[in-house]
């Protein structure tokens, strides 16, 4: 039996931590309502967004009043996060590069921002998209693909 | 652009702030007064994590218009301890690792102070029962119940 594999003649039972209930470090903390969590930090030009999901399977975007959601903010904020992850050439996907996909499958995600804006804001810009139902791509029943008709939302 | 003008009383304490009419409570502690004890967890009062107390009564703030708290009395996870001691739901809490990532846990205590306030000896089905508006995906419910029982144990103790 090799040195390492050996038994110690007397186990070590004096741990500080191992067979101890120790509070946890961040417990105070947190009961006291005063850990910031992602959500509770407050910074200057600090911009908001939500992401709407496509409540359909298959759809095209027919319009998006960007009156309240500024694509340019995000298309902005979108580089930037880029920048500082050291891949400032990576694409950005705008909403207006979105109004093109003609493939959205269900909880596709389509990004809305506004700076300077309260939550409630962004949630009437995240309302302002339209879009265009279209038929599914499978069906259950394959022989009607392609038959489907599109429903005007 | 006219946003209404509230003072309140939060943890003992005047407050005011100006707010959208249609604007929540919850939106008013975290953004206006900067109180972001109170989580967001579902925003449609299902889940617990915003509860505070307006004039001693649970409600979920997410549910609660800003304008509401006028001339009330709000109490939140911030106004628990008191002088830099923890309430004792808050030590039990910790004692019993009743917490893990702790969205949820500034709720579950309000809403347990909530119950001890009217019911200082409650049972485990009482106690399930009434914290059945708060959820928690980490740690589990069993030692949440437990941290509450002994709370309520330990406060009849100090009483006595």
């Amino acid at each position: 039996m090799s040195a390492l594999l050996k038994p110690r003649a007397e186990p070590r039972r004096d741990f500080k931590y191992v067979g101890k209930r120790p509070v946890r470090h961040d417990g105070p903390d947190k009961v006291t309502g005063r850990a910031n969590y992602g959500a509770d930090f407050t910074l200057p030009g600090m911009i908001h967004g939500v992401v709407v999901r496509s409540p359909f399977a298959h759809a095209r975007i027919l319009s998006i009043d960007t009156r309240e959601a500024e694509g340019a903010t995000l298309h902005s904020a979108a580089q930037q996060v880029l920048a500082n992850l050291g891949r400032p050439n990576d694409p950005v996907i705008t909403v207006e590069d979105l109004a093109d996909t003609t493939k959205l499958f269900a909880n596709t995600a389509i990004p809305a921002v506004r700076t300077e804006a309260g939550r409630d804001e962004i949630a009437r810009a995240a309302q302002a998209i339209e879009g265009r139902r279209l038929p599914s791509h499978c069906s259950a029943k394959p022989k009607q693909l392609g038959k489907g008709t599109s429903d005007q939302r | 652009v006219s946003r209404l003008h509230v003072e309140t009383t939060v943890n003992g304490e005047a407050a005011e702030f100006l707010c959208e009419a249609q604007e929540n409570l919850l939106t008013a502690l975290r953004d206006r007064l900067g109180l972001t004890g109170s989580k967001e967890g579902c925003g449609t009062g299902d889940c617990g994590a915003c509860s505070v107390l307006l004039d001693g009564r649970l409600v979920p703030s997410c549910l609660v218009l800003a304008a509401e708290a006028r001339d009330r009395q709000v109490t939140t996870i911030e106004g628990m301890a008191q002088g830099g001691k923890l309430h004792v739901l808050q030590q039990k809490f910790l004692e019993h690792a009743a917490l893990q990532c702790g969205i949820c846990t500034p709720g579950f205590i309000v809403a347990a102070k909530a119950l001890l306030d009217r019911n200082p000896d409650p049972s485990e089905e009482e106690v399930r029962y009434w914290l059945a508006g708060n959820l928690c995906r980490c740690t589990g419910y069993d030692k949440i119940i437990r941290a509450v029982l002994d709370s309520a144990a330990e406060l009849r103790k100090e009483i006595a």
